[in-house]
């Protein structure tokens, strides 16, 4: 009888034909009730670690050596994606799914999804809408959902990389309910170690594939700090936000809006935009909740979206933004949304944006790889890359620091202060406090708009 | 407390009584029977029934344009009001072109009801109990269900990053970038749902109910409906064969 939920034994898997990332040498064990958090640098192999502990690698396609064995009966996994989470339209449909495999009738299957709706905290009805819940509470649903099969062990892949403070709050939350008793183990991935630091007690590090540390939390980061500092780990405190620039005075304005009043699809609510001005060498940050219209009102700054009522107007051009042919807009300005994704209009990494560029934004490595394959910080910037290879005057970004290691953080904040220099300028809508204080000179605060 | 309503198959069923009933005849007497028939029945069947009005009006709309080449292309007979190419309107097109207005409702109305009742998830765990489809596929239908609204939402999203990138927003290369999006999403949705025990042979289906005599009460309803339009149809003599 072993006391581990799963162990690995010099464990290697590779990907033959494919660079996507490999995992080389792995020893350790999960025991009952630990927690455990994962980090490392963007693409070094964290995620796969947890998809291998979960079963998820494709055994078809990889090649692996040594020892994995998942003593564990059942395993609970939370992605990163939260409509990539829900398969059902209802909050009780998504919760029976898992129960109904694990217990024998119906009504032990409702006592488990009132059972796991309450763990995690969900007050919302069993015959509400998944469609109606926001990116955190898809999350806590994927938690209870989860938690339905009472599995040993629950698995997590950056639950809250796309959430804002509140939101990321509620799963915190969530979380913290779920393992209060230790009868649950979790294994949780994250770059952001201090939202999680209070709540794991061991910490993993990966790079290259490898586990380059592994111990209790406190002891890693002090012993290994100029390890993990040189990979690019988070560790908290290490990194202060720069005082962001002054633009020069008298600095030619670049953009103006007025009176600007956007309507945010999803809600149909109507989103007012305080009037600016944006100079060369300016940024002006967007802040607020997820869905408070903060993409919504990017859009119509960027040419993407008409707005309701109001103007925008960029210097020296005589249309409204929205009013641009495609090859007109992307000579004046260039947009980064949160998933470039859907702009990438080649097969290759090398198509998208020139060599000095993706070097410029830490992009190395996946130079023949499918853009789509590449991981969501990866995608950010090869989308950063993309755009400035454009030379545009003005950038709008959404949410580019999402999924970035420090190293690639850092990266990300050189290339925009060389933007700048270069008389550019930034609207950036983001959640990221650091970025804001290393970066803008002025934020805009948006509120959840009216119908 | 759920709202009482009939078993989605009795629904479904119920949908297509109206079709199977005016494919004999084409009048005004037996579409306004039977939709009026199946209509009651729906209604009065399902608690806190609720006329989806915009539906109704678009069907209706859509109904008027479909009954238009009728009344312009239906066989002369009678006075002749216009002739122009193959388009003659007589005083036959009337009827006839009525009579394709209420065989349309007759038909779209009640499907549009009986759409905005079904509970797919009843439908599909009936018909894996019931073993007409295996518990696999009709778990992944299930979930693709739910990848429709996405999918639109990829294509929406598609259209703004490539306008962003300066690139061609003609539906085919829109259609192109959503398509490796949606197969790599619905991967990772495969993945999620394996690891939530997709493939897991015993299941409980929560959703499966029985028939209960009230789902075979508003079948008897239904199909009598049909019956008596038709028999209606004839003893008065404006049966007129489709056949």
């Amino acid at each position: 009888m072993t006391d581990s939920l799963i162990e690995f034994k010099g464990w290697s898997l590779s990907h033959p034909g494919s660079d996507d990332a490999a995992l080389r040498d792995i020893t350790l064990r999960v025991r009952p009730g630990e927690r455990i958090l994962i980090t490392g640098p963007s693409g070094g192999g964290k995620s796969t670690l947890l998809r291998a502990m979960a079963g998820l690698h494709d055994a078809a396609s990889t090649e692996s050596s040594g020892s994995l064995v998942r003593y564990a009966s059942a395993v609970g996994f939370v992605g990163q994606e939260p409509d990539e989470q829900i398969l059902f339209p209802t909050v009780g449909e998504e919760i029976e799914f898992v129960a109904e495999t694990t217990v024998s009738t119906v009504r032990k299957v409702r006592r488990r999804v009132g059972e796991a709706l309450r763990a995690t905290g969900i007050t919302h009805s069993r015959r509400h809408a998944t469609a109606n819940l926001s990116g955190g509470e898809k999350q806590r649903l994927a938690i209870a959902s989860a938690l339905a099969g009472k599995p040993p062990i629950i698995l997590m892949d950056e639950p809250t990389a796309s959430l804002d403070a509140a939101s990321t709050d509620l799963v915190v939350k969530s979380v913290t309910r779920v393992i209060e008793k230790r009868t649950v183990a979790l294994v949780l991935v994250e770059h952001h170690i201090e939202v999680w630091r209070e709540l794991v007690d061991r910490l993993i590090v990966v790079a290259d594939g490898r586990i380059v540390a592994d111990g209790p939390i406190e002891s890693v980061l002090t012993k290994k700090r100029s390890t993990l500092i040189a990979l690019g780990v988070w560790v908290p405190g290490h990194i202060t936000a720069p005082k962001p620039t002054s633009p020069k005075r008298n600095a030619s304005v670049v953009l103006r809006s007025t009176d600007l009043v956007v309507r945010r699809a999803a809600t149909r609510s109507r989103i007012s935009v305080p009037d600016f001005e944006l100079a060369e060498g300016e940024v002006v940050a967007l802040v607020g909740d997820n869905g408070s219209g903060k993409s919504t009102i990017l859009r119509a700054l960027g040419g993407l979206l008409a707005p309701e009522r109001g103007e925008v107007r960029y210097a020296g051009v005589e249309r409204a933004p929205h009013k641009l042919t495609a090859l007109e807009l992307v000579g004046e300005v260039s947009s980064v949304l949160q998933n470039p994704a859907y702009g990438f209009g080649s097969g290759r990494v090398n198509d998208e944006a020139p060599p000095h560029e993706r070097a410029a934004v830490g992009l190395k490595g996946v130079d023949s790889r499918h853009p789509q394959s590449l991981s969501g910080g990866e995608r950010r910037r090869l989308g950063l890359a993309s755009a400035l290879s454009r030379h545009p005057r003005v950038l709008f970004l959404d949410e580019p620091s999402f999924g970035q290691d420090a190293n690639s953080w850092l990266d990300l904040i050189d290339r925009l202060r060389d933007f700048l220099a270069g008389r550019g300028a930034i609207v950036v809508a983001t959640h990221d406090q650091l970025f804001i204080d290393a970066m803008a000179h002025r934020v805009i605060r948006v509120e959840h708009g009216k119908r | 407390m759920t709202a009482r309503r009939p078993h989605s198959l009795a629904l479904l069923i119920a949908s297509v009584i109206p079709a199977l009933t005016v494919i004999w005849t084409v009048d005004v007497i037996t579409p306004v029977i039977v939709g009026t028939g199946v209509i009651v029945t729906l209604a009065s069947s399902v608690e806190r029934f609720r006329i989806p009005w915009w539906r109704v009006g678009a069907v209706t709309a859509v109904a008027a344009v479909m009954s238009v080449t009728s009344f312009l292309y239906a066989r002369p007979e009678g006075l002749v009001y216009a002739h122009w190419g193959l388009v003659t309107i007589t005083d036959g097109s009337f009827p006839v072109a009525f009579a394709a207005f209420t065989r349309i409702l007759a038909i779209a109305i009640p499907a549009t009801l009986v759409a905005t009742l079904i509970e797919p998830h009843e439908f599909i765990a009936t018909t894996v109990v019931r073993r007409v489809i295996p518990q696999r596929a009709a778990l992944a239908s299930l979930i693709a269900l739910r990848l429709v609204p996405v999918i639109i939402s990829d294509l929406a999203e598609t259209r703004v990053a490539r306008r962003a990138a300066g690139l061609s927003t003609r539906f085919g290369s829109l259609v192109v970038t959503t398509l490796v999006i949606a197969i790599r999403r619905a991967i990772r949705m495969s993945e999620i749902a394996e690891v939530r025990g997709f493939s897991q042979p015993d299941r409980v289906w929560t959703s499966y109910r029985q028939f209960s005599s009230r789902d075979w009460g508003l079948l008897v309803a239904v199909t009598s409906s049909g019956i008596a339009a038709l028999a209606i149809t004839a003893l008065t003599g404006e049966w007129n064969s489709a056949l």
